[in-house]
């Protein structure tokens, strides 16, 4: 599904990303580990064009997209939720994915229908929000919801701009122990159905969702593999378990 | 629609506005149709300026420009017609036809150009554009320069109406305030006008979930400067008179001056506040020679404490209302 | 070509860039620093030259009124930067444009209720009235090189004043990070009514040396602004550097187009379409350049870091 192919990133001495290459498989939840300052903002930004690499390639379902701007690389099938929350907060919640919904819907020049009883754009909008389990709160001004409830907003709106790939950049920053057990819930409704680049901090969450793990050590990948490969790899135990267990 | 103090507010000012020029006639002050005229007219100004600045948080500062295109579209228009007999040229179809299209492109250009930039580079780029197009207008002697030129007759639509009179234009200036109403009306709800309040509200999500931002927010910009440009034509038949300084940069300023005043990207919050400013005005040079010596700080405490402006402060009295009405209370229960 | 009025010209291009210089460098620091968009800055500017000609009348010596009037720019743009401005920092530039907008409107009242609504002069002395012969035979106004060294002389001590003090060093570390001068525990509210004083003190300084050239009257500060916005947007807003190289260019290309532009629009077309085109275009050559220059540097030529 996505293949980075030697990818540098260098803001001045500092390289960013260091000869990174790996491969997402279709329908994995593949995630992506590192401790601070690893690079992962750095790639995430690389993946949905905000960030343009110095060299190297990134193949995203068979097309390679490492020249394609931000708003084209949505309309290949890439998704993105941010790390720090990206919503629409003077709109309701319903408007929020409705105009995700109308992002996928081709252009936008209809001057004149009122598209809030657009029953093809509020229908659909509806479904993404049963999915994340926001339903309830589609006629709340989405600057009002809670914290964990505007993540769930922006998984919704992800997912109606119909991907192939969902990008969470750290899902679960600023979440209590309920809103992530929730967020939990809706990645295992959402696993196998597409494919998830997971970018994440909580190591529970990680080792309990993944299908495979990338870790990342000053920009580079120091090993790919499954779960349980990754937890017994040596290096990844001295590069950042290790420092993990030094935090805690 | 349920009634609230907000929307009867609002009802008997767009009703009051339907008959102002029977009452004046009623009471033999005439003088009131100009002025209301003159209120409808910045009203169809501030309302489109509205559609990119409280729509689409486009903070454009030289809306100005298109009221001056408009009316130069009809003081040169109407010189040619007196000066040189082509009485076509007086045509008021024909006036506000090409005032659409100079508009147009004149948005189209300053909006390709001003919109690759954001924050307070937007501003001052608008701006400039309006002052170039000023110093055009000052430059430009066959066509009055600094002075300006004078009509010696309005428009002429065909003998359809006859705006020579002042109530007809005065209801030729209304009925166009309230189809520039019900446009944006339909603007702002449609998929366009989603897209526009999303932009304003998170660009950068906008273009996560797949928006070509740029190329929808510079149709509103020309849709906006289009409409203004109407207005312009318009605004040269009431004062009959064309000159430069229409398209000042105060004059632009003062256009933004209404839209907030009224409530930004609301949508009779431009009309309120094209009112209100001209009430303002009328009432404080009325009392005082000095009248900007109040007015500067008025504007400067309405900045600071009245963020919603005159409309947002009948919303607040909605709350109150609704808090208060024992009737509101059954409905909930 | 007339190679004197060339000379001349470049000199008179060069002191309006100065002036512009003055003005910009406060406005693109209380834009840097505070993340204000001040209208009203030209305000200041023609505050300075009412308050030079009224303290030259009083003292009836030219160079202590100017010495008099700058402290009182300043101590003016201190107050109200206390009891306006403050508050409104922390909103948006719409708000900002506003609130500043209906101060112009304020002041320009004031000054009328003052000063009334006739302009005032400010007679030079005999010594800087006459011109000086620079080389050749070719003369040029005393008072204009005056103003030319006055400016060169305040730009280097603000160079000094940025570059190597401690009060500089906070300044520009505010311009490129608000929150971080904060962080360092400075009295924030103290540094930014001294950054606006100073910024008053050098538009007055500016006011009233243009008072001599110019008229002093009401509204004498707005179109001068509308220029500064444009040299402080073409520098890149918040860059002292840009708004002195902007300055100096806008300086020389408004002076020398105005006066050569007809001359080489003849070279082109007829005398007619020259003579009734330049005027009109030599205005607008400052917003073209403006235009073009966003149009491909969208931050201005030198972009604060951090942008």
């Amino acid at each position: 599904m996505l293949k980075v192919d030697s990818l540098f990133k260098s803001f001045g001495a500092l390289l960013a990303t260091d000869n990174l290459s790996f491969q997402v498989k279709k329908g994995d939840i593949h995630a992506i580990i590192g401790p601070n300052g690893a690079g992962k903002t750095t790639l995430i930004g690389q993946l949905t064009g905000e960030i343009e690499s110095d060299s190297g390639s990134i193949l995203f379902d068979g097309n390679n997209i490492s020249g394609v701007p931000v708003h084209l690389r949505s309309a290949h099938g890439l998704a993105r939720s941010f790390q720090i929350t990206n919503i629409f907060h003077d709109l309701t919640t319903w408007d929020n994915v409705a105009l995700a919904v109308q992002a996928h819907a081709g252009h936008s020049f209809h001057f004149w229908k009122n598209a809030s009883k657009e029953r093809e754009l509020r229908q659909p909008a509806l479904e993404f929000l049963g999915i994340v389990g926001l339903e309830k709160r589609a006629g709340f001004i989405a600057g009002l919801l809670s914290h964990g409830e505007h993540r769930q907003l922006e998984i919704a709106m992800a997912l109606a701009t119909n991907p192939k790939m969902l990008l969470l950049d750290e899902p679960m920053a600023g979440m209590g122990p309920k809103e992530s057990l929730a967020m939990v819930d809706i990645l295992i409704k959402l696993k196998h159905k597409l494919t998830i680049l997971l970018i994440e901090h909580d190591m529970d969450v990680v080792f309990t969702l993944a299908d495979r793990i990338t870790v990342l050590v000053n920009g580079r990948g120091i090993a790919t593999d499954t779960p349980d490969a990754i937890r017994k790899n040596p290096e990844v135990i001295a590069a950042y378990l290790g420092e993990e267990s030094y935090h805690a | 629609m349920k009634w609230s103090p907000r929307i009867i507010f609002i009802v008997i000012l767009m009703l009051g506005l339907g008959v102002v020029p029977l009452l004046a006639d009623y009471f033999g002050e005439p003088f009131y149709t100009v002025m209301f005229s003159r209120m409808l007219i910045l009203s169809i100004g501030a309302v489109s300026l509205n559609l990119i600045l409280g729509f689409g948080g486009m903070v454009s500062f030289g809306h100005a420009v298109y009221l001056g295109i408009g009316s130069y579209m009809v003081g040169i228009g109407t010189m040619h017609a007196v000066e040189d007999g082509i009485e076509w040229m007086a045509n008021g179809f024909l006036q506000i036809a090409l005032a659409i299209v100079f508009s147009a492109l004149a948005g189209l250009v300053i909006g390709a150009i001003s919109l690759r930039t954001r924050g307070v580079y937007f501003i001052m780029i608008t701006l400039a554009f309006s002052q170039m197009l000023y110093y055009v207008a000052v430059g430009n002697e066959k066509y009055g320069g600094d002075d300006g030129l004078s009509l010696y007759m309005r428009s002429d639509f065909n003998g359809l109406i006859d705006i020579s009179n002042d109530n007809s234009l005065y209801y030729l200036n209304f009925v166009c305030l309230l189809l520039s109403l019900y446009l944006s009306h339909r603007l702002i709800n449609s998929r366009f006008g989603m897209l526009i309040r999303g932009a304003k509200s998170n660009e950068q999500r906008m273009r996560a979930i797949g928006f070509p931002v740029f190329r929808y927010q510079l149709v509103a910009f020309v849709i906006a400067g289009t409409i203004c440009g109407i207005a312009g034509v318009l605004s040269a038949n009431q004062t009959e008179f064309v000159n430069p300084s229409v398209m000042h940069w105060t004059h632009s300023g003062e256009l933004i001056i209404m839209t907030v005043l009224g409530g930004l990207g609301t949508l009779f919050g431009p009309v309120i506040g094209a009112v209100a400013f001209l009430f303002l005005e009328e009432f404080l040079s009325g009392i005082t020679e000095y009248w900007q010596l109040f007015f500067g700080p008025m504007l400067v405490l309405v900045v600071i404490f009245a963020r919603g402006g005159i409309d947002g402060m009948l919303v607040g009295l909605d709350q109150w209302w609704s808090r208060n009405s024992p009737v509101k209370n059954e409905e909930v229960d | 070509m007339n190679w004197t009025l060339l000379l001349e010209q470049t000199l008179n291009g060069f002191q309006f860039g100065i002036l512009l210089f003055l003005l910009a460098a406060g406005l693109t620091l209380i834009f840097g620093i505070m993340d204000l968009i001040n209208l009203a800055h030209g305000s200041l500017y023609m505050m300075g030259a009412y308050f030079a000609a009224t303290f030259i009348k009083w003292t009836g010596s030219f160079l202590l009124g100017a010495i008099l009037a700058i402290p009182a720019c300043m101590a003016f743009g201190m107050i109200v930067e206390m009891i306006a401005l403050r508050t409104l920092y922390t909103r948006n530039h719409l708000d900002q444009v506003l609130a500043t907008f209906g101060l112009i409107l304020f002041f320009n009242e004031f000054v009328r209720l003052i000063w009334g609504p006739i302009g005032l002069d400010i007679p030079l002395p005999e010594v800087l009235n006459g011109s000086v012969e620079l080389f050749l035979g070719i003369r040029y106004p005393a008072f204009r090189l005056v103003i030319i060294a006055v400016g060169i002389l305040v730009a280097f001590l603000l160079y000094l004043l940025v570059s190597r003090t401690k009060l500089g060093m906070l300044i520009r570390a505010g311009a490129s990070n608000r929150k971080m001068v904060g962080a360092l525990g400075v009295n924030i509210n103290l540094l930014y009514t001294f950054v606006f004083g100073l910024g008053a003190a050098l538009a007055g300084l500016a006011g009233l040396m243009a008072g001599p050239i110019m008229t002093v009257e009401i509204g004498m500060g707005e179109g001068i602004l509308i220029i500064t916005l444009v040299v402080i947007v073409i520098g890149g807003v918040g860059s002292i550097k840009g708004a002195f190289v902007a300055a100096l260019l806008v300086g020389l290309i408004d002076t020398v187009g105005r006066s050569f532009l007809p001359d080489i629009l003849g070279i082109f077309f007829s005398n007619d379409v020259a003579d009734t085109a330049a005027p009109a275009i030599s205005s607008m050559l400052i917003y073209l350049l403006m235009a073009l220059i966003l149009a491909f540097k969208p931050q201005g030529l030198f972009p604060p870091r951090g942008a």
